[in-house]
């Protein structure tokens, strides 16, 4: 867009890498393709993507990363959501993966690293960052249980590894099952969203294996999460702008292309303004969290969330608007991204109780 | 001058930046620098008074070594880098401590004269812009020429070793106080557009020179009519050459429009902080002033302005980053002048909308940066000129 956050070598060369591979194996005709088949996914494609390592970057080499930082991999998350690619990625890789990083587990994240198994976040009412989880968990003998139902789980129901937040003695815990655990009933909830599905898991006495109950851990991991799936959000928010713009260049009125009118440009001229910033912010995010800076980051990266939902929500809408009447049929792209930023604004946490939250970080 | 001048921590900027840290040497020296020799009290409200603070201040900055750092150490300044300069100028922000009074000619006139002028001007000019011991405008808009600069009609005609001015400038900042104007004219009499402009330098007191200064809606006179009638400038004060001034008055806008990010960020984060503060004191203290929706509508605009602050400081971290690396900012500038100017506005009106009654109550702080504020998304290029910019060179859409 209009800056570029991503000024090193190695960060273009992975940029560069990623994008050429997703051109080829997740182009539009692709991803449609995937999510019209009854699983609605791609698995080849995640496997290919693991494989190749971009999953592994942000991860420490003790648990089976290549420990490249949180910044590398964001620039993976935004190039996957440009693409809008249908694979379990977000949900195994930038939700659940770095909750189990944060709380040093070493026995279930080498498994989501090497693409053995598949992992989901699974969180309360009100998403990952309500203080207390409506999710309960409760001592039983050496290990616990988990009681509750959990709604918008992304890719839950394809997932092997359930990675929990749960309320324990009132303080917020990280929990792992599997997802063959007695007591566990997983539902797929079908979104508008054809590339992104959703599940609801309700928990009876399921056993559970507790990670970590450290809040600084938990707090980390959930920043971690954030940075990685603000970037996937922007992304798609970039790339709908991109092909918004290629149509003010080429569909032509009055004689003339009707990205000449400023009435047209001077909105362009916002929008992309708004993305770069919400890029800004999301790499900035990531740097503070490589950089192991902590005072100030909980803030940045909940402002982070709240922009780079509502940014993606509002391009993909002006970008349906800017391109008239073809914006709002199924065979244009650009409604795929619009319904993506629909789910992705609706999923994890309103902007509205993000916003609350930062009003208390900021304490105002 | 003060001798514990009280410096908010910096955590009121946000987190710690890598590129920039909190524990670097240049702003822990310089911020006990600030402590020490920061200039006494608040800043007047009036006028005049505030320019002789600011004029008292740049004079103590130049005397400490501090004014104008960015400037190469053969006119005094410290070569210091753009990374240097953000720090410096959130270290300024966190001091509460003003610009000083002669920032277009530190910022903007000098950083020119340096790329476009010959020896004999650098050596006879610099110094003293530096130390503030002359003020410098600069006479680009006139009345029929303010977004469209290039159709201007004041014209200068060489008359043996001097130009004679004749021509009306407006919107020249400060120029009641300046010793020398910046004057932007046509010098080749056929000429149109952006050919056949001279950028020539020309002293404000002389019988040729008319300052008429333009009350604002928020009282102060910061901008001023100039009215040329004969006016002499020496033939030798030209700079960047005959028929040279639009390549030169570019590279003045490239640093008014690189430089202006850099400076507000911090200042606006801090009269944030005050805001807050405020607020808070209400709250504890009279909670019964605010209505539930009120206090709501307070918080949200709060968080939604620390955002747009902290977004603004990425970007003026992004451009001083690009700066550092010796590539030129160029049109990228625009969007830090569209993002600020917007911001400074909506700060000013959420400071003025907490201070309840004060906001609109003449000779408050809070009523004069409100109405004061309006300017902020006009001058150096209106929002809907960046906005071209940004939509023509920079996404690439037709004109």
């Amino acid at each position: 867009m209009l800056t570029d956050p991503i000024a090193d070598d190695s960060g273009r060369d992975i940029r560069s890498t990623v994008r050429r591979f997703l051109n080829e194996h997740a182009s539009s005709a692709q991803t449609r393709h995937a999510a019209s088949m009854p699983d609605g996914i791609d698995p080849a494609l995640s496997k290919r993507m693991t494989d190749l390592g971009w999953l592994a970057i942000g991860v420490p080499e003790e648990l089976g990363g290549a420990d490249f930082g949180l910044r590398n991999q964001a620039i993976v998350f935004e190039e996957i959501g440009r693409a809008l690619v249908a694979a379990p990625l977000l949900a195994s890789a930038a939700l659940a993966l770095p909750m189990l990083v944060a709380g040093g587990d070493t026995e279930l994240a080498p498994r989501i690293v090497d693409g053995s198994s598949l992992g989901a976040l699974v969180s309360g009412q009100g998403g990952p960052w309500a203080g207390v989880s409506s999710l309960r968990a409760t001592a039983d003998g050496p290990g616990y249980v988990l009681d509750g139902t959990a709604r918008l789980a992304v890719d839950g129901h394809r997932a092997d590894v359930l990675v929990i937040l749960a309320s324990l003695a009132g303080r917020p815990a990280v929990f792992a099952a599997e997802s063959i655990a007695s007591g566990l009933t997983i539902d797929e909830v079908p979104t508008v969203d054809a590339t992104r599905t959703l599940a609801r898991v309700s928990f009876g006495a399921c056993p559970a294996r507790l990670i970590t109950d450290d809040q600084a851990r938990i707090a980390a991991g959930l920043d971690a999460s954030t940075a990685l799936m603000s970037a996937e959000m922007i992304g798609g928010a970039e790339r709908a702008l991109e092909l918004t713009i290629d149509y003010l260049l080429t569909r032509h009125q009055f004689g003339r292309p009707i990205g000449s009118l400023q009435a047209l440009k001077h909105r362009t001229a916002d929008l992309a303004v708004s993305v770069s910033l919400a890029r800004e912010l999301v790499y900035h995010g990531a740097d503070l969290l490589d950089a192991g800076i902590t005072d100030g980051r909980g803030a940045v990266l909940t402002a982070t969330l709240v922009r780079a939902a509502e940014v993606f929500e509002h391009v993909t809408g002006e970008a349906i608007q800017l391109h008239g009447g073809i914006g709002f049929t199924e065979e244009h792209d650009i409604g795929l991204y619009y319904r993506r930023a629909l789910v992705m604004r609706g999923l994890v946490e309103s902007p509205v109780d993000g916003r609350a939250r930062l009003e208390g970080l900021l304490e105002i | 001058m003060n001798d514990s001048r009280t410096i908010l921590d910096r955590s009121v900027l946000g987190p710690d930046l890598p590129q920039v840290p909190f524990d670097h040497p240049f702003r822990v020296q310089f911020s006990d620098w600030l402590r020490e020799h920061g200039p006494a009290g608040e800043e007047p409200l009036d006028q005049r008074r505030r320019f002789a603070y600011r004029r008292a201040w740049q004079r103590a900055l130049a005397e400490g070594g501090w004014a104008g750092i960015a400037w190469p150490t053969e006119y005094g300044g410290h070569g210091a880098t753009p990374l240097t300069q953000f720090m410096q100028y959130e270290e300024f922000a966190l001091a509460g401590v003003p610009e000083p009074a002669n920032t277009p000619g530190i910022i903007l006139l000098g950083p020119t004269l340096m790329v476009h002028g010959s020896e004999e001007l650098k050596q006879r000019f610099l110094p003293k812009i530096l130390a503030g011991d002359e003020i410098w405008a600069q006479g680009f808009s006139e009345p029929d020429s303010g977004s469209d600069l290039a159709s201007l009609r004041t014209r200068a005609t060489l008359d043996g070793d001097q130009w004679r001015i004749n021509g009306q400038k407006i919107w020249t900042t400060f120029a009641q106080y300046a010793d020398f104007c910046f004057v932007l004219a046509r010098t080749d009499p056929g000429s149109e557009r952006h050919r056949g402009l001279t950028l020539l330098i020309c002293q404000t007191r002389q019988p040729g020179v008319t300052v008429r200064p333009i009350k604002q809606i928020s009282g102060d006179e910061e901008f001023c009519e100039v009215f040329f009638d004969d006016a002499h400038a020496p033939a030798a004060w030209t700079v960047g050459g005959v028929g040279g001034g639009w390549q030169t008055a570019m590279t003045l806008f490239q640093f008014e429009r690189s430089d202006q990010g850099y400076t507000d960020h911090g200042r606006l984060l801090v009269r944030l902080e005050h805001a807050r503060r405020r607020l808070r004191g209400i709250i504890e203290v009279h909670p019964e002033r605010l209505s539930a929706f009120e206090l709501a509508s307070f918080r949200a605009r709060f968080a939604e302005l620390w955002i747009r602050c902290q977004e603004l400081r990425l970007l003026n971290l992004r451009m001083a980053v690009i700066a550092e690396s010796g590539e030129s900012v160029s049109s990228a500038g625009s969007v830090t002048n569209l993002v600020w100017g917007e911001l400074e506005k909506d700060v000013a009106q959420f400071d003025a909308d907490i201070a309840g009654g004060d906001g609109i109550t003449r000779g408050t702080a809070a009523a004069h940066h409100q109405l004061a504020s309006r300017a902020a998304s006009i001058y150096s290029g209106t929002s809907e000129i960046q906005r071209n910019i940004v939509a023509e060179r920079l996404l690439g859409l037709p004109r």
